[in-house]
């Protein structure tokens, strides 16, 4: 019995883990793109991107869910059809809301000073950005990133409210079926490891960029 | 350059509003759209007898294998007998209104009481359109075995903490014999049970035949059912969306099922009990 949960819970975790990539690999740059809206210069799409961000980061990540699952069939007829892809959509935009301040709190703690350096020396502005800013950037959001990131290991146990087949929804499933509700608290070991492995590389990751330390 | 990027959100914005306008122009039946797919998808959740794995064709309920169970097997008759394909799409019980009503699925198939009314106290029958009753469903009231003498009556209820289904019968009933404010909707019948054995709540009601699955073993082994209260029969029928024709066409398939007698075949298969009111509609064909 063990061994036929823990290969369901397998199979779940793959879901988890997808969920968790996909969510990863949309979310960080569209990150980037809303923090340069929220710090434009230009006045109504500053205004516009801290509305989004704002609307984003005030509703919960649950109720994002069935807007972007339900909502456009139950709209304009159009089933949006796929549980996951809707999972994905109403992730990523979340999570790339939450990145875009972590990505604004790094970029603007960058000392003008070396902006200007970089234009005295003949700089454009976008390779004052790659060379001089991003690089800096980087290694400082490591910690607050780490925390956004193993809270979305986390939050992906909620599209099981819409029903995507990951970990959670297998235990449910699976305690149901056998009348034992010790196949929930099993999944535990499964979020503990992922974000143990996490916080491995985010440690590794830090040291690993620690240079300009003086 | 940021110019660019706000024609870009415009055009954008413009676009979407001219894709929602030109979907909303074709309207097709229920039955057209399921025929024209070519399947019909029923929204189910996974619990024994009406839709649940086995693995070993022994008919108890198992992690893995294929999808099995009285809901399951008569829906893939109804299937052939439209000539459609049968999808089973698992949903959240508390979403099936949601479900149904933004399309996802064809229709709510799974152990649903028609003859009952909803929280907010209106009939389910005018939230859809249902088919005939197919089968015969009671609900049950779960207590402590240790606590089983103290309740002999509906009476006994009275006063005490309870829990069911958010949305279901039992809810209804829980709220009838106890007052509102001392119900706990859960999400699914099965997490009732850990609330009784807790001791987070007095009782619990579910589907009789779902408590016959589980009181008494394993993890809920203390756990008992009260035979000495009855509740009102409830019958299950087929839940369709609200002035679909989908309904007419599973009726159609049903009593042509009836006929052959395959329905009776699958409810002496997993021990359930077809309604009185379909039987008596094969007579009169």
């Amino acid at each position: 019995m063990f061994w036929q949960v823990t290969l369901k819970f397998l199979e779940g975790f793959g879901a988890t883990c997808s969920v968790f990539a996909f969510t990863l690999i949309f979310a960080l740059p569209l990150g980037l793109i809303i923090s340069f809206g929220t710090m434009s210069g230009f006045k109504p799409l500053k205004a516009v991107m801290k509305t989004i961000v704002w609307i984003v980061r005030g509703v919960p990540l649950m109720l994002q869910l069935f807007i972007v699952y339900y909502g456009p069939s139950l709209l304009f007829k159009i089933p949006i059809g796929d549980k996951f892809v809707a999972t994905i959509i109403a992730f990523s935009i979340n999570y790339a809301c939450y990145f875009s301040e972590i990505f604004r709190a790094g970029i603007e703690a960058i000392p003008r000073g070396q902006i200007e350096a970089g234009q005295v020396l003949g700089m454009t502005r976008f390779q004052i950005f790659t060379r001089v800013t991003l690089m800096q950037v980087v290694k400082r959001i490591v910690p607050p990133m780490g925390n956004e990131i193993i809270t979305l290991v986390k939050d992906t146990a909620l599209a099981n409210t819409i029903v995507v087949a990951e970990i959670i929804y297998h235990a449910k499933t699976i305690s149901n079926t056998i009348a034992e509700i010790w196949p929930l608290f099993y999944t535990a070991v499964f979020y503990l490891i992922f974000v143990g492995v996490l916080t491995l590389l985010f440690g590794w990751l830090e040291k690993k960029l620690s240079y300009y330390k003086v | 350059m940021k110019k660019i990027i706000s024609v870009i959100m415009a055009v954008l914005m413009i676009a979407t509003m001219c894709l929602s306008f030109t979907s909303c122009s074709d309207e097709k039946s229920d039955w057209e759209k399921v025929e024209e797919n070519g399947k019909l998808v029923c929204g189910i959740t996974i619990y024994a007898p009406m839709n649940y794995y086995d693995a070993n064709g022994d008919l108890e309920a198992d992690i893995t294998g294929d999808l099995v169970g009285f809901d399951t097997e008569l829906a893939k008759l109804v299937g052939e007998k439209l000539g459609v394909e049968v999808e089973f799409k698992v949903i959240e019980w508390g979403n099936k209104y949601i479900e149904l009503n933004s399309g996802s699925i064809d229709c709510i198939w799974n152990g649903f009481t028609s003859n009952s009314k909803d929280d907010d106290g209106i009939e389910r029958s005018e939230k859809v359109d249902f088919t005939y009753a197919y089968l015969d469903n009671a609900q049950c009231v779960v207590v402590k075995k240790s606590d089983l003498s103290m309740y002999t009556s509906s009476a006994s209820l009275s006063g005490k903490k309870a829990t069911a289904e958010a949305g279901s019968a039992g809810e209804s009933y829980a709220k009838s014999v106890t007052s509102a404010d001392k119900v706990s909707g859960v999400e699914s019948q099965m997490n009732t049970f850990i609330q009784v054995k807790t001791g987070a709540v007095d009782f619990a009601v579910v589907d009789v035949l779902l408590a016959e699955e589980i009181v008494g073993k394993g993890t809920y082994s203390d756990l008992a059912i009260v035979e000495a209260i009855e509740i009102d029969k409830e019958v299950y029928s087929i839940g369709c969306r609200k002035d679909s024709d989908l309904d007419e066409k599973i009726n159609e398939a049903l009593i042509e099922l009836l006929n052959e007698g395959k329905i009776e075949e699958l409810a002496e298969k997993y021990d359930v009990h077809v309604t009185s009111s379909l039987l008596e509609k094969k007579t009169a064909k």
